[in-house]
């Protein structure tokens, strides 16, 4: 989706003038593939610099804020979100460095870390942020930028369950648990053993039905996920 | 009273008994509910984290059966409400997106449909008076804490309901059933959600410790509102003796004295029956 416009900057503190990018690389990117993926824009934007002969300075912040909706450059350190973090203990970095290297454009550690994929969306950083930044929303976007530009994943499983999730959705319109569960089990690096009694468990209490219901959905949904490519 | 109805997919699933119990109350309470047809995933946690777009076209097109269907939108899981608000705040704010997800999914967004968690219809529209009043089985002596997780009320510019640090709706529905409901500070605290198959070891972490301080609470049970919460908080919580997690729709039920109420009990992986007998609530 194509970034929002981004208000002139009106003298008050809440609104800075963007910082870092060329400004006519995210509009020459948006003019050729409003309909792009992430990856093709950036290629696109790249090749369109190239012919030019100039240095594509697409930095990171700009994607991140054009793909999140936010204004990442507002962040002033206060540390709230890390501070309310639940999965902290599990985290590398934290919220709050991790929107720092995106500031200073060190996109390589961002989006290596297991911190974007670890996030679990709780959204506690985005209700308590005091710049209004919607930190969840930032944690997609460089979820989604480490998947286009094919950074491998922090965890990777994790990114594994994302895609099992979203395969069975992309065929069958709705979720259903056993596909994903026995895909999950056979492919992730999770022992094969584990949640074995809880997963019989949920199938002895009729909660994992093995054959889906139909959903009268599947051919809208499909051709929801190919417009979204 | 009559509402559009979106069970979302844990409702064949994971969080049976929740529409089970769901269903039976709202019956109890002469409530119509009509199934939208041909509804699909929300998108849960994956959609948003891999696919911005699909974020807002998959509940989006549930909008749009619903937008046809007419009515309020009853919605009992935490997270598919949370989509639909999501998709609904970017149809209603943002020109672009709206043009993009009206394109893809091929319908024109009104804004009339009300998008509800089941909570807040119960509340609004019924009330602790309405609960107190078809309570034939008080739960007299059952000490609870009410458990929201993130979704319903995060983030609140999304969530739009009660409120993110000290909700209360849950509480008083279950007061009025006759629950001894413990104050806690934790009733928004994160579960863990989808990290419970990839990092089982985190979730446990967060789930041991919201059971350790409901516990400290004088809880002898936490009540949800959220199917992914509540088959975590049962089947990642550590040690003994490990405390049940119920639907607030399954408690309700009980105290209107349904007779469906004992179907629901054998599908928690926590068998919460002993704590019911101990309390003269189950034969």
């Amino acid at each position: 989706m194509a970034a929002a416009p981004h208000p002139a900057y009106d003298g008050s503190v809440s609104c800075r003038p963007r910082i870092g990018g060329r400004p006519g690389a995210p509009a020459i990117a948006t003019a050729l593939g409003r309909r792009l993926s992430f990856a093709k824009r950036l290629t696109v934007q790249r090749l369109a610099g190239a012919a030019k002969g100039k240095r594509v300075q697409t930095s990171l912040i700009t994607e991140v804020d054009a793909l999140s909706h936010q204004q990442v450059e507002l962040c002033y350190h206060c540390h709230k979100c890390s501070a309310g973090c639940p999965l902290l203990p599990e985290m590398t970095f934290g919220p709050d460095r991790l929107l720092r290297m995106v500031q200073v454009g060190d996109g390589d550690r961002a989006l290596r870390s297991r911190d974007v994929w670890l996030c679990s969306g709780c959204a506690t950083c985005a209700t308590r942020c005091p710049n209004d930044i919607d930190i969840s929303a930032v944690m997609d976007a460089l979820r989604q930028i480490a998947v286009a530009t094919d950074v491998p994943a922090g965890e990777r499983d994790a990114l594994l369950f994302h895609r099992l999730f979203l395969g069975v959705v992309r065929r069958l319109g709705r979720s259903h648990e056993a596909a994903m569960l026995g895909l999950f089990k056979v492919l992730s690096r999770v022992p094969i053993y584990r949640d074995v009694p809880a997963g019989i468990g949920l199938f002895l209490r009729g909660k994992v039905p093995v054959l889906p219901r139909p959903s009268g959905a599947a051919s809208e949904v499909r051709r929801l996920f190919e417009r979204s490519q | 009273m009559r509402y559009s109805y979106y069970p979302g997919c844990s409702a064949h699933s994971t969080g049976l008994e929740y529409s089970l119990s769901t269903e039976a109350t709202l019956r109890q309470l002469d409530v119509e509910l009509e199934e939208i047809e041909g509804w699909n995933c929300c998108g849960a946690s994956s959609a948003h984290a891999l696919n911005h777009r699909l974020a807002l076209t998959l509940p989006a097109r549930n909008l749009a059966l619903a937008q046809k269907a007419g009515g309020d939108l009853l919605i009992p899981c935490a997270a598919c409400y949370n989509r639909l608000k999501g998709a609904e705040l970017a149809l209603r704010s943002n020109s672009e997106a709206r043009a993009e997800i009206e394109a893809d999914v091929g319908f024109s967004f009104t804004g009339q449909v009300r998008i509800r968690p089941l909570l807040a219809i119960l509340h609004e529209d019924f009330g602790p008076q309405r609960v107190a009043a078809e309570t034939r089985r008080p739960l007299s002596g059952l000490k609870v804490v009410p458990y929201y997780g993130c979704l319903l009320v995060r983030p609140p510019r999304v969530a739009q309901f009660d409120d993110p640090d000290d909700p209360r709706l849950m509480a008083s529905l279950l007061r009025a059933a006759g629950a001894e409901v413990m104050p806690w500070s934790h009733a928004t605290d994160c579960c863990g959600a989808g990290l419970s198959l990839p990092r089982s070891d985190a979730v446990y972490r967060l789930v041991g410790r919201l059971a350790e301080r409901a516990r400290e609470a004088g809880a002898e049970a936490l009540v949800t509102a959220c199917p992914l919460c509540q088959v975590n908080l049962e089947m990642r919580q550590p040690a003994t003796p490990r405390l049940p997690a119920f639907y607030f729709t399954e408690l309700l039920g009980l105290a209107f004295d349904l007779p469906e109420a004992r179907r629901w009990w054998p599908k928690h992986l926590i068998d919460p029956r002993p704590l019911l007998r101990s309390h003269n609530l189950a034969d």
